[in-house]
C-alpha cells in the first residue's frame, strides 16, 4: 500500500504515467462495481472511464491516509447514483451463451456438474435471477445491496460513501432484501 | 417476540449485528413459527446467493478502458511531462550500467577506528556504529577526502558494457497528443514502477579485514574478485602506522559471495568479519520522489541522487564484500 501512496503521490502532482499504473491496478475493482450498479457492459465501461477521469480531477482532494480502492468505490456509487443512469436495462443471459471468460465459463459449469445437470441448471437459473432481480431495485436499494453484500463495506462505509446517515442505510438494507425476496417470490423461485 | 419484531431483525441477523439475546429470541421465534421461519430461509438464501456473486462474477475489463481514460486526460489537459533528464535516467535504469567513476560511491562511508571493527555506511548522514566504537579517523569516500580523488582510483574490473538508451522524444506536452514513448523508455520507466510496486530492496555485505603479508595482496583480491564475476573499486590506498592499508569494495553476484570471501580470507589472517543486511526499500522509494523533485526544478543536485539511485539498483540482488588490507 505503500507504493499506491507514492504513485498517488505522483500523480497527485501531474504524473500521468504514475495515474495509468493505478487505473490498471483498480481498473477491475471500478469496473466489476460499475456492472453490477448497472448490470450492462456497455454502460459499465462507460462508468467507470469516468470514474477515473473524475478520479484524476479530484486527486488534490484524496487524503493519502485513506484507502484509494474504496475513495474510488466512493465515486463510482455517486456517479452512478447522480447520473440516474438506467439501471433497468438487465442483463440477461442466455444459459446457451457462453460468457468469455479465461476462468470460468457457464457452460463450462454446467459440464462440471455432469453427475446432477438439472442441480447445475437450477442453481444457474436461481443466480440469473438474482442478478436479473438486482438489476431491477431502484437506485438506492441497489447499491447499498452491492456495497453490502457484493464488496463487504460495513455500515459505516456505506453510510460515507453515500453521504448518508448509519440509519438510512440499515433502513435501505432491509427494504433492499425485503423486496428482492418479494420478486424472487413472484418469479416463484424462492 | 411476535411475527412483526422478528421480521424487523432479519436484515441486521444478515450482517451480524444483532446482540446475543435479540439472536436468541429470534431463532427461539424461528423455531415456533413456520412462515416466518419460511420467510427467513427465504432472505438467506438471496443474501446468500449475492455475497457468492462476487466470486461468480464472469467478466473482463475492457481492455481499451485504461487507454480510454489516458487518451482523454491527455486530450483535456495539459499533461505535465517528466523533464527530459528524468527520462533518460529511467531509460538506463533496465540497462546494466557502466559507472565511469567512482561517483556511484560518492555517499559511501566508511568510519575507521583504530584497531576497531570498521563499519560500511550507504550514506555518511546515516552511520551505524558499533557499540566499542568510541572515535578515531574518519575517512569518507568522496572528493574532498585527503586520499585520491575518484578519478585516480585504480580499477581492474570496470562494469561490463551497458548503454544508456537512445533519448525518446520528449517534446513538450501540448494541446496535441503528446509524442509517444519509445519503447525502451516505456520499458525502463515500468521497471522503475515496478521496483516501486513489487521488489523488497535489500542490499547484503560484508566488511571483512584481512592481515597479510603477501607482496602484492592488492593485486590478489583484484585477480580474485574478477574471476568470482565480481566489480572492484579501489577506495582507499595509504600507510597507517606504519602499516600499508588498502580498501576495496567489490559487488558480487550473490551466489558467488560465499566463495569469494572464502578465498579473501584464505589471504592472511582475519582480523574482523561482519554482515549486514540493509532494507533500503523505503529510502530507495525517498529517494526517487526527491530525484523527481528536484528534476522538475532543474536543481543539479538531482545528478547525485540519480547516481544513488543507479547504484542501488544494480547492487539490489548482488553481495557487497568491503575488504581492509592490512600489510606489514
Amino acid at each position: 500500500m505503500e507504493n499506491v501512496k507514492i504513485l498517488v503521490k505522483k500523480a497527485q502532482k501531474g504524473d500521468l504515467a504514475a495515474f495509468e499504473y493505478l487505473v490498471k491496478m483498480y481498473q477491475r475493482r471500478v469496473y466489476g462495481l460499475s456492472l453490477q450498479m448497472l448490470g450492462h457492459h456497455d454502460d459499465a465501461q462507460d462508468l467507470a472511464q469516468e470514474v477515473f477521469i473524475r478520479a484524476y480531477r479530484s486527486l488534490g482532494s484524496f487524503r493519502n491516509e485513506a484507502d484509494f480502492g474504496t475513495w474510488l468505490h466512493r465515486i463510482t456509487v455517486n456517479l452512478c447514483l447522480n447520473n440516474k443512469r438506467s439501471m433497468g436495462r438487465a442483463s440477461v443471459v442466455s444459459l446457451d451463451e457462453p460468457i468469455t471468460n479465461e476462468e470460468r465459463s457457464m457452460q463450462r459449469e454446467i459440464q462440471d456438474h455432469r453427475d446432477d445437470p438439472l442441480q447445475s441448471l437450477e442453481k444457474l437459473e436461481f443466480r440469473e435471477s438474482i442478478k436479473k432481480t438486482l438489476n431491477e431495485l431502484s437506485h438506492d436499494h441497489r447499491a447499498v445491496l452491492v456495497l453490502r453484500e457484493i464488496h463487504g463495506y460495513g455500515y459505516d462505509e456505506i453510510a460515507s460513501m453515500l453521504n448518508c446517515s448509519l440509519g438510512t442505510v440499515k433502513s435501505r438494507l432491509n427494504r433492499a432484501r425485503q423486496a428482492m425476496v418479494k420478486k424472487l417470490k413472484l418469479l416463484d423461485l424462492n | 417476540m411476535n411475527c412483526l419484531q422478528a421480521r424487523e431483525l432479519f436484515s441486521p441477523h444478515m450482517d451480524d449485528m444483532l446482540e446475543a439475546s435479540e439472536r436468541e429470541s429470534l431463532m427461539r421465534h424461528l423455531e415456533e413459527c413456520r412462515v416466518c421461519g419460511k420467510e427467513f430461509k427465504a432472505w438467506e438464501r438471496v443474501s446468500q446467493s449475492l455475497r457468492a456473486l462476487v466470486d461468480d462474477c464472469p467478466y473482463e475489463v475492457p481492455t481499451s478502458l485504461c487507454t480510454n481514460v489516458i487518451s482523454e486526460l491527455k486530450l483535456t489537459k495539459k499533461i505535465r511531462m517528466p523533464a527530459v533528464s528524468w527520462r533518460k535516467a529511467v531509460a538506463t535504469a533496465a540497462a546494466v550500467l557502466v559507472l565511469a567513476s567512482g561517483p556511484a560511491l560518492v555517499n559511501t562511508g566508511m568510519k575507521l577506528f583504530n584497531g576497531r571493527p570498521a563499519v560500511v555506511t550507504e550514506n555518511p548522514k546515516d552511520s551505524q556504529v558499533t557499540p566499542d566504537n568510541t572515535g578515531g579517523e574518519e575517512i569518507t569516500n568522496n572528493t574532498n577526502s585527503g586520499g585520491p580523488g575518484p578519478e585516480n582510483r585504480d580499477r581492474i574490473t570496470p562494469d561490463s558494457g551497458g548503454q544508456s538508451q537512445p533519448e525518446p522524444n520528449t517534446a513538450p506536452a501540448g494541446k496535441t497528443a503528446i509524442t509517444p514513448e519509445s519503447t525502451a523508455a516505456k520499458v525502463s520507466k515500468a521497471n522503475v514502477y515496478s521496483v516501486l510496486l513489487n521488489t523488497k530492496m535489500e542490499i547484503t555485505s560484508t566488511l571483512l579485514k584481512v592481515k597479510t603479508s603477501s607482496q602484492d595482496p592488492v593485486f590478489t583480491a583484484l585477480t580474485t574478485a574478477k574471476a568470482a564475476g565480481a566489480t572492484t573499486q579501489l577506495l582507499d590506498n595509504q600507510i597507517m602506522d606504519g602499516r600499508k592499508v588498502s580498501i576495496i569494495r567489490m559487488v558480487v553476484p550473490e551466489n558467488n559471495a560465499q566463495g569469494l570471501i572464502g578465498q579473501l580470507s584464505g589471504m592472511g589472517h582475519v582480523i574482523n568479519k561482519e554482515n549486514e543486511t540493509r532494507d533500503i526499500t523505503a529510502r530507495y522509494n525517498e529517494t526517487l520522489l526527491q530525484y523527481e523533485e528536484l528534476v522538475e526544478k532543474g536543481d543539479p543536485g538531482a545528478q547525485s541522487l540519480e547516481k544513488q539511485l543507479e547504484s542501488w539498483k544494480k547492487e539490489i540482488g548482488s553481495h557487497i564484500v568491503v575488504l581492509w588490507l592490512e600489510q606489514g
